[in-house]
């Protein structure tokens, strides 16, 4: 983990699920040192960068990349950005987000996939850059 | 999310033991993400292909704004106490069970 010139942390885990855990701490704490951030958004903050980190994680494991997923945050003016970079294969966010109701059959069926729609639902931003050579996701909450 | 693997495993253990009514008490939760949704669901998948039925007790406002986010509480009955999701209070805000198709 490293703070770099512009305030940034930036942290780098092994593509693992079990330093998820690590990132959602490290995160949230950085989050609380920004004054008008609400309790409540750095629990939304936890989430969403739960998501973001897991489909890095996730990304890595499928394609068998073994360099490190990276994750920047930066705290300014009332609002928190993360940034998740991944070297993985790519994709395409639109195709994974699921409209069926929830009370159909289509959507008991998918136990996985719901953390773009969960991130989309908690940030105030999210961007997706995706490329046959990685993913950058970004997401942006800001004070109530 | 930690404890999501056993709980599938809870859940796959039960339902061969024979039960179809399953209560999952997630009290003491403080944090779920889609890992663990994806358990709740495979849970509620794998009891109404029985027949059966799961009810959530989720008294953490951040851990039920997430199941709100994924429509589950459309699905599953979500309350804050067991009294509640077993219906034997009148408070609360569990909703009864919708049918698993339409």
């Amino acid at each position: 983990m490293s703070a770099t010139s512009n305030d940034a942390i930036e942290v780098e885990i092994p593509p693992r699920p079990d330093y998820v855990s690590l990132v959602r701490v490290v995160v949230a704490a950085a989050a609380e040192l920004e004054p008008s951030l609400e309790p409540a958004r750095v629990d939304d903050l936890r989430v969403a960068v739960s998501e973001a980190t897991t489909n890095a994680i996730q990304a890595h494991i499928r394609s068998g990349c073994t360099s490190p997923v990276r994750v920047s945050c930066h705290c300014s003016g009332g609002q928190v950005s993360v940034v998740v970079r991944d070297e993985g294969p790519g994709f395409d966010a639109d195709a994974v987000l699921d409209t069926s109701p929830a009370e159909s059959p289509v959507r008991l069926g998918r136990e996985s996939g719901m953390g773009i729609s969960i991130i989309r639902a908690l940030a105030d931003e999210f961007h997706i850059r995706s490329s046959p050579h990685g993913t950058e996701a970004c997401l942006i909450l800001k004070s109530s | 999310m930690v404890g999501a693997p056993e709980l599938r495993q809870a859940v796959v253990r039960a339902v061969a033991d024979g039960c179809r009514a399953l209560i999952l008490d997630l009290s003491e939760l403080d944090f779920v993400d889609s890992f663990g949704i994806g358990a709740v669901v495979a849970a509620l998948k794998r009891l109404r292909q029985r027949g059966g039925e799961l009810a959530v007790v989720c008294p953490s406002p951040r851990v039920r704004r997430v199941f709100e986010i994924c429509d589950l509480d459309r699905i599953i009955a979500i309350g804050d106490s067991i009294d509640v999701v077993t219906g034997s209070r009148a408070t609360g805000a569990a909703a009864p069970p919708a049918p698993a198709a339409r």
